[in-house]
């Protein structure tokens, strides 16, 4: 359980709800699909603000769109992640 | 396998390239040379594809240290050993605030990518600018001193402490900012103890884990002339 309080898929409602949905709806590899069915925990992470949620993950997006192959993004990604001493 | 080890020298030439410029950047972002951006133009990457490269470095300095401060937990089963993080991995020194300092000529450098320019400029206003739920002068504060972590010299603005809260803002974000991988629930309990509520929270950690991401990125870009 996170340290700050987050918001499931379950539980949301207006406009988190909605920015879930579009988050969903993202061309994203399904290996992406968190197995347990909810939100990723990154995504709940802003649940409390879904503009902040939104414009976060619109950075994303349009990395996603730059034209960098996916596994250049994933390399840089894991080793950003490796180098900071974190599983995410 | 061979990020996850350390063990960049069994990786091929382009991806060793890579590695090592979001080493660089992520852990020692004053050192990125413009040799290290030309190391990746000769592996065949064009100009667009270092920015975007520079930007996924950058963001993942932000989601880090989200993930690392509110403690999420890991959404995938994997048949790999549990990371285990280094919590005594000791920080690279920061060299000091150089005496004269000069701003780039034609501002502050930003993406030339136009949907990440857009993108970045949009979640930079409403991480910074936004006077709910915490204020536009802790925001500064906070982004001040990750700023000065970046060692980002032309983004950290000079700033002191006015009170015991400004002192616990600061002690949090250079902690978040120098080493993420000791934040703890304590962390987080020492805001709420002084009346922040979940969402300003939320808001103090996307503060400070923006403004490393936005100083790499300025760091990186600025690398790439």
């Amino acid at each position: 359980m996170a340290w700050l309080t987050t918001i499931s898929r379950a539980q949301a409602t207006g406009a988190l709800a909605d920015a879930y949905v579009a988050m969903d709806n993202r061309p994203m590899p399904p290996v992406y699909q968190a197995p347990h069915g909810d939100v990723p925990g990154i995504i709940q992470a802003h649940s409390l603000d879904p503009e902040l949620l939104r414009r976060t993950f619109s950075v994303s997006g349009a990395l996603a769109t730059s034209g960098l192959p996916w596994v250049d993004r994933e390399l840089l990604a894991s080793t950003t992640s490796r180098t900071n001493q974190c599983f995410y | 396998m061979a990020v996850l080890q350390g063990d960049d020298e069994s990786l091929a030439p382009r991806a060793r390239t890579l590695a090592r410029l979001a080493v660089t950047l992520t852990a020692r972002p004053w050192a990125l040379t413009a040799e290290a951006v030309g190391d990746a133009r000769r592996q065949g990457l064009d100009e667009e594809q270092i920015e975007a490269a520079i930007g996924v470095i950058s963001l993942f300095n932000y989601f880090t240290r989200v993930a690392d401060a509110t403690g999420i937990e890991f959404d995938y089963p994997t048949a790999l050993p549990a990371f285990e993080p280094d919590l005594g991995q000791v920080t690279a020194p920061r060299p000091d605030r150089p005496v004269w300092f000069s701003r780039p000529a034609g501002g502050r450098r930003r993406p030339r990518l136009e949907g990440l320019r857009a993108a970045w400029e949009s979640w930079r206003v409403y991480v910074l600018e936004a006077d709910q739920p915490i204020s536009q002068r802790e925001r500064r504060l906070l982004a001040a001193v990750a700023a000065e972590e970046a060692t980002d010299w032309e983004g950290a603005e000079a700033f002191e402490s006015g009170s015991d809260t400004d002192d616990q803002l600061i002690g949090f974000a250079r902690k978040l900012s120098r080493q993420p991988w000791r934040m703890g629930e304590g962390d987080l309990e020492r805001l709420r103890s002084l009346g922040y509520s979940e969402e300003a929270v939320l808001h103090v950690i996307s503060v400070v884990a923006h403004q490393n991401a936005d100083s790499r990125l300025a760091l990186g870009l600025g690398a790439m002339t």
